[in-house]
């Protein structure tokens, strides 16, 4: 056999590939499609945006953050003394 | 709109195979010459506006499909290896031929490969003209319709297609 007729009967096989029984009902599907109207620049400013946004927000949100201050009890263990109201005062110490 | 819809669904019916056989040629694989397809018909739709009619509407399709395959392998010639192991693989596994025996299968995957990888290797413009002339069985005139070019250089493109397509393939399976 000669190179030119393995050429061929190469194409031939090829040339007897069928195309799925669907594509013209795929195309149409993709045609139909509403297009999308944000130009794709838009959407790369939104993402750069977002980003730009959670690492603000991150940055705003770490300085907003100061530790309380703490709540000293003391007692008082001299009974001559005044109570110490501030163990009645304080939060979270009952 | 939606009559144009209709309208041009009877086109795609109607020259969707003879896209898909172009395409084939130029990718040699199902699933990109119907990718192909779709998008060559996309991109049709949306410039049917600038069909005058000047030639016929398939010519016109035709320029269209090449331009799109091409662009197309421009695009993917870095996954071109992997297309041809891919290619390899199918080759080697498929059931078509199932008549012949392990070492016969193993012998056409390989001419396979050398005949695409022959093809895939000719310059632009013979490339075209080859796979127009013997994927779509066209006359040289209509070659020289799509390609924009004359009758006399399409004949010549064929042939120093063959040539090269013979000096490619002179190792793999003789003259």
């Amino acid at each position: 056999m000669k190179a030119e007729d393995y050429i061929n009967e190469y194409i031939d096989r090829e040339k007897q590939t069928e195309h799925n029984p669907y594509l013209a009902t795929r195309i149409m599907a993709k045609i139909e499609l509403p297009k999308n109207k944000i130009p794709r620049i838009f959407r790369y400013a939104a993402v750069a945006a977002s980003i730009s946004l959670v690492i603000m927000m991150g940055i705003v949100i770490g300085n907003s953050y100061t530790s309380l201050p703490k709540q000293y009890a003391g007692i008082n263990i001299n009974d001559s003394e005044m109570e110490n109201f501030t163990l009645y005062n304080s939060d979270g110490n009952e | 709109m939606k009559g144009d819809h209709s309208k041009f669904e009877l086109f795609v019916v109607k020259y969707q195979t003879m896209v898909f056989r172009t395409a084939m040629g130029f990718v040699h694989n199902k699933e990109d010459a119907e990718d192909l397809t779709q998008d060559v018909f996309i991109s049709a739709f949306q410039s049917i506006a600038s069909f005058q009619g000047n030639s016929e509407f398939s010519t016109w399709l035709y320029r269209i499909t090449v331009n799109t395959s091409i662009n197309h392998l421009n695009r993917n010639k870095h996954s071109a290896f992997l297309q041809f192991a891919g290619d390899l693989l199918q080759n080697f596994f498929s059931k078509e031929s199932g008549d012949k025996n392990p070492h016969q299968q193993l012998e056409q995957s390989e001419r396979d490969t050398a005949i695409r990888k022959a093809i895939d290797s000719l310059p632009e413009k013979q490339r075209t003209a080859f796979v127009l002339s013997k994927y779509d069985d066209l006359t040289q005139k209509e070659i020289a319709a799509i390609m924009q070019s004359t009758e006399g250089s399409v004949e010549q493109l064929l042939q120093r297609a063959k040539t090269n397509l013979q000096k490619k393939l002179i190792s793999v399976v003789g003259k």
